[in-house]
């Protein structure tokens, strides 16, 4: 997919109202990125597949609402994508109060499962979803996505300094989250 | 905090692939837009039949000279006697021909008929159009109010 100017895509966007081959080109371009972004933050396929599901149809239906703010189409639909996520986050903790036999993994388990997948994504998402569903998207979105701070601000409607300090403070809960013996095992691996 | 920063950029990720996900949502995409497309279309039809409808109907009461005439002029395909046009010619006034009012013009005087007291007056119209047929049609005469005198 080749890339294309803002302009470009405001008049890709007027065309996508009322022409589905123009949409088509917006969702071969945003899809997989937009699904990637979503399997970081749930880590389930199929929960993943509901979710970009919501967010394109949702995107085709009130595309003729959307307002052009010299902002990336992209961003709304992150946008799009993370409140889906959020109302997901919700049903699934409804879910996990109803579960009865649900299992909690221990510390222990975590530093197993650690030394197991030596610095794997899961193992990280395991704290990750610890965290508040704002400061998820913040770390999702820079590190893995490694998305600018201007990006994120278009996504998210915040600025790039309070987006810095948001950030600073996710880290710090996240750091506090994790066992100090896991936190420094993992580190070590970086310095390595 | 800049070793943890450090640390998350080089996290393993998986390399997380749509597959054929990605193009089952795209035919159902598409299904949807054609639906959208229709179920917009389906109102706009209707809500426009309907108000022609109304339009009609109302002026097939209010003027019913108004919609025949708008009738022929559609389908044209009308070429006989338009006798529902007489209708317009209900203000010309036929009261003198009845023998209400003008009991010499229905010659009646001699026939045993004079002696009973006419109820209503009707004219019988004949008419015939190109194709040489004919059509009678009734029209009631309306009987004029004699205003009354006021002493």
């Amino acid at each position: 997919m080749e890339k294309m100017t803002l302009e470009e895509e405001k008049e890709l966007i007027l065309r996508a109202k009322v022409d589905y081959q123009a949409f088509d080109y917006l969702y071969e371009k945003y899809m997989p990125a937009i699904f990637r972004y979503v399997m970081y933050r749930v880590y389930n396929h199929e929960a993943a597949e509901d979710i970009v599901s919501t967010v394109f149809y949702k995107a085709m239906k009130n595309i003729s609402l959307f307002k052009w703010r010299k902002i990336p189409f992209s961003a709304w639909l992150y946008r799009i994508a993370f409140n889906e996520i959020c109302n997901y986050a919700k049903k699934e903790k409804k879910m996990y109060k109803l579960a009865t036999n649900h299992d909690l993994r221990s510390n222990d388990k975590h530093i197993d499962s650690y030394i197991d997948n030596q610095q794997s994504f899961k193992f990280v998402h395991t704290y990750l979803k610890q965290l508040p569903l704002k400061d998820q998207d913040l770390i999702t979105l820079r590190f893995f996505e490694k998305k600018p701070f201007t990006e994120i601000a278009n996504i998210t409607g915040k600025n790039e300094s309070t987006l810095r300090v948001n950030l600073h403070r996710a880290l710090k809960k996240l750091q506090e989250i994790i066992p100090k013996e896991v936190y420094n095992e993992a580190l070590k691996q970086v310095s390595m | 905090m800049k070793r943890l920063s450090k640390y998350l950029c080089s996290v393993n990720k998986p390399e997380f692939q749509p597959g054929p996900f990605s193009v089952r949502l795209k035919y159902e995409l598409k299904n949807k837009f054609l639906e959208q497309k229709q179920s917009r279309l389906l109102p706009t039809i209707s809500v426009s039949l309907v108000s022609v409808l109304t339009v009609m109907l109302s002026l097939l009461i209010i003027k019913p000279q108004t919609a025949y005439r708008l009738n022929r002029l559609v389908f044209d395909n009308n070429k006989d006697i338009d006798y529902l046009l007489f209708n317009s010619q209900e203000e010309t006034d036929y009261s003198n021909l009845s023998s209400q009012i003008r009991p010499v013009a229905t010659n009646m005087q001699n026939s045993p008929l004079s002696m009973i007291e006419e109820d209503k007056s009707y004219i019988l119209h004949k008419l015939r159009d190109s194709s040489n047929r004919t059509i009678f049609y009734i029209s009631e005469v309306k009987q004029k109010v004699q205003p009354k005198i006021l002493y």
